[in-house]
């Protein structure tokens, strides 16, 4: 049974992971959470390969712990998978966002809810990466930045109710920029707060050459996706002059097969109104896919 | 034991008899398909050795393979084929790439000798099959026909069930073929083989000894999820006895930031890296005084040790830590991070299973990556990434220079054994010291990988960080040490001997060379400078006449004496 507290008086944090990392470092990771900060925390994890939904458990005085899954089918990606555990929570004032290989440094939870109090025009505020910082631009004064990036950030709840969430059909990478720039369309700001810092040892920096990086290979087909969401035809076509720059014709190919097949027909329509902080220029994260 | 010979006619397999006259139990097949003669040897339940027509066997060799199959019941418990050639998932030595060869042919010798290694394929010329274990599992080969890439398909095949690929030089032999590369070529372009490999293994790149095979996209194909890196080792370990390996860092008082920094490195790749379970991690602190924080260390985190009573006045601390440690921990491996670096643990598992597989007395590297940072950033601060180390340069330590960080290098026990790190009165280069004893003088293997492990730090207001000391005289005293000593004796010869082949990088150690290049020629300009100076100056324009009629005078008088 899903508690239904909604984590009164607590940050709400979600974390999804698969079987291996509840078995492994999901114990390390709420140990790290509780020892950086003295807010009070109720997590809700999402095993997505084998949902499930678990009493609620105390890790330490001020954090709580409650795997949640009934009802929910196995994976449907990063997006689908936070929509329903945001869904056990929907009148949450914010929800915290924290990858399972992401560990937060000590004051980041509370830099993160400080920021999202200064102003209630802010939908999402992410975290500096460590350490190696997400290479895109922000505003160097206000924080303001074209998307924010999803492995460890604060949603506002109201944006979240207000938008719908994450647009699901994107299953992996991407669906985080998604959001940001729905968030821009719809009156949120979304901002970057470099004094909340979370570890994070990705891999994904440093795909290995003999293998083609899966990260890489779904952020081009949703690459494509995404420029034909929120710029049409038009935006669909210099995506894929952008792309047809940097992969063979045979990766791209591939590619906007699963864009045109998996992705678009099943992406929420987009608000295409213009506005100055949605547009693609930061988003290339396939850049070094092989030729 | 039996061995299988492929032979392409009557004439061929006279003259293999003739060659190879002292094995006992030949078998000679003509056949148009190799894939058929693998299938029959493991049909037979019976472990057996594959050879082609055209190789040479030494005069031992069914005593090696003896030898062979009795340790390989200890070190590879889990071995599915072997053979004496194959390819690597690490590098071997530093820039000798990914192959190893226990063979001489047309194309050259053996590149290594005296171990076993896992391998991801091997070659075809020499194939041991343990088919009863191949045979209980249900391995056969896919229907393919021909003479090309059996070799490759049976070993993704061996992997695939769970079971190991090694190259042995137990099995070396003379193979007189150079292999056709145009008929390899042709059958990689085969429809059939490439949906095989993508259907199979996860790999957009193959790595062959023939060279590389891009199998292509296949959308009607379900993509496979066979890592052949990732297998070979992790095959290869299996049942294999556990190692321990100890992480070392040293550290210094006032600097409670950092080293919490880089002891949560180390505990994220204990708690989250998932490592195998038979790689046990020992994480030690060691100081050289009983600095405050020493409490806090030893309550919130680990072993920390300080040997302040045993440190002479005026000696080199960083160098006795480092002895103090290797004497205190029993461990196979020592990896030092120093206080001020930190590990990138989730790139560490290949590493961490080479050590359970690749020879126990091996020096292994990755690369390693500098950051720029102040003395306020440097906890989690804003950092700028600088350089970045690649460890297949390692064997550029015997051109001098160091070439790696300290944190880049994992050394085995016995490399540090009655280590002497008192050359001079050393305080500095105690990595280089350590890396050239190691590779150079007591001459252990060493195979390197291109993952980033390690980061390090570089704090320009940082006055307790000698790496930056702008004044380098201490740096240079201790390198005219350690040269001295290099070159006292024909012990550091194999260094010679390896510099030789460094012609043959294209990278950045020719970047080296050309940063050394440009620091002669700005010594040489400042020199130019200098002496332009004098020129111009008035006492050398009034001595002028005189310059001019020393020669003279020289040669006067050296014509009146002769």
């Amino acid at each position: 049974m899903i508690d239904q507290s909604d984590g009164v008086g607590a940050q709400a944090v979600q974390i999804v992971g698969d079987s291996e990392f509840l078995a492994n470092g999901l114990a390390h990771q709420l140990r790290v959470l509780s020892e950086v900060t003295s807010v009070n925390l109720a997590v809700r994890v999402l095993c997505y390969d084998n949902p499930r939904t678990g009493e609620v458990k105390t890790v330490s005085e001020s954090l709580t712990v409650q795997e949640v899954g009934d009802g929910c089918s196995p994976n449907q990606g990063f997006g689908h998978n936070h929509n329903f555990l945001f869904g056990t929570w929907p009148s949450s004032p914010s929800v915290i966002l924290l990858n399972p290989d992401c560990l937060p440094v000590h004051g980041s939870i509370e830099s993160l809810v400080r920021k999202f109090e200064e102003d209630s025009t802010i939908g999402i505020v992410e975290a500096r990466q460590w350490p190696f910082e997400h290479p895109k631009h922000r505003d160097p004064v206000t924080g303001d930045t074209s998307w924010a990036s999803g492995f460890f950030c604060l949603l506002s709840g109201p944006m979240m109710n207000a938008i719908g969430g994450f647009d699901p059909s994107y299953n992996m990478y991407l669906e985080d920029v998604d959001l940001s720039w729905t968030a821009w369309q719809s009156g949120f700001r979304v901002v970057y707060e470099p004094l909340a810092v979370g570890r994070h040892f990705t891999q994904s920096l440093f795909p290995r050459r003999d293998l083609l990086n899966v990260e890489q290979e779904m952020s081009l087909r949703n690459f494509l996706s995404i420029a034909y969401k929120f710029f049409g035809r038009q935006g669909f076509m210099r995506a894929y002059a952008m792309a047809e720059k940097q992969v063979s014709s045979e990766v791209l190919a591939d590619a906007t097969e699963g864009a045109k097949n998996d992705v678009i027909p099943y992406m929420r329509v987009a608000n295409r109104r213009r506005h100055p902080m949605v547009g693609f220029s930061d988003v290339l994260i396939f850049e070094g896919l092989r030729k | 034991m039996k061995f299988w010979v492929a032979a392409r006619d009557q004439s061929s397999a006279e003259n293999f008899r003739i060659r190879n006259e002292h094995l006992h139990d030949v078998k000679i097949v003509f056949t148009d398909s190799l894939f058929q003669i693998l299938d029959e040897i493991i049909a037979s339940g019976e472990v057996a050795c594959f050879l082609h027509d055209d190789v040479t066997v030494p005069h031992n060799f069914e005593e090696k393979i003896s030898s062979f199959l009795s340790e390989a019941e200890v070190s590879w418990p889990s071995w599915g084929i072997a053979g004496n050639s194959g390819v690597l998932s690490l590098r071997l030595g530093g820039n000798q790439g990914s192959f190893v060869r226990f063979l001489s042919d047309p194309h050259g010798g053996p590149n290594f000798g005296g171990f076993d290694l896992p391998v991801q394929s091997v070659d075809g010329n020499t194939i041991l099959l343990n088919s009863p274990k191949l045979k209980a599992l249900g391995l056969s080969l896919p229907n393919f026909r021909g003479f090309q890439l059996y070799d490759l398909i049976l070993s993704i095949e061996v992997l695939s069930l769970g079971l190991s690929v090694i190259a042995s030089p137990k099995l070396a032999v003379y193979h007189d073929s150079k292999g056709s590369q145009s008929l390899f070529d042709d059958s990689t372009k085969s429809v059939g083989f490439n949906r095989y490999l993508y259907g199979k293994v996860k790999q957009s790149v193959i790595s062959t000894l023939n060279g590389d095979i891009s199998p292509g996209i296949f959308e009607d194909v379900q993509r496979g999820d066979l890592d052949l890196v990732r297998a070979s080792l992790e095959n290869a370990s299996k049942g294999r006895s556990p190692k321990t390996l100890a992480i070392v860092t040293r550290s210094m008082p006032g600097r409670r930031a950092v080293r919490k920094r880089c002891i949560d490195s180390i505990d994220y790749l204990v708690e989250m890296g998932a490592l195998s379970s038979s790689l046990a991690i020992r994480h030690l602190i060691y100081g050289t005084e009983k600095f405050e924080e020493a409490y806090e260390i030893n309550s919130e985190y680990r072993d920390f040790r300080f040997i302040a009573e045993s440190v002479p006045e005026g000696a080199d601390t960083r160098s006795l830590l480092l002895v103090a440690a290797v004497q205190d921990v029993d461990a196979d491996f020592f990896w030092f991070v120093d206080d001020d670096d930190w590990i990138f643990p989730s790139n560490f598992d290949l590493l961490g299973q080479a050590l359970l597989c690749f020879p126990s007395n091996a020096v292994f590297a990755a690369n390693s990556q500098h950051f720029h940072e102040s003395l306020e950033s440097s906890e989690y601060g804003r950092n700028e990434p600088a350089s970045t180390f690649e460890a297949r340069h390692l064997a550029n330590v015997s051109a001098g220079y160091n070439p790696v960080p300290f944190c880049s290098v994992i050394y085995p026990k016995d490399a540090l054994d009655d280590i002497d790190l008192s050359i001079g009165a050393l305080t500095r280069y105690e990595d280089l010291a350590l890396l050239a004893e190691a590779l150079l003088r007591r001459r252990h293997p060493f195979f390197t990988l291109d993952r980033l492990i390690a980061c390090v730090s570089v704090r320009r207001d940082d006055r307790s960080q000698t790496v930056i000391e702008p004044n380098r005289d201490e740096w240079n005293r201790n390198l005219a040490d350690l040269t001295s000593v290099w070159t006292a004796s024909d012990e550091f010869g194999w260094g010679r001997y390896l510099t030789s082949s460094l012609g043959s990088e294209d990278d950045d150690s020719s970047e080296r060379m050309r940063a050394l290049n440009r620091h002669y020629l700005s010594q040489r300009d400042d020199a130019i400078q200098q002496l332009d100076e004098i020129a111009r100056s008035v006492s050398w324009r009034m001595t002028r006449p005189l310059r001019i009629l020393k020669p003279v005078i020289r040669r006067l008088r050296h014509s009146r004496r002769s």
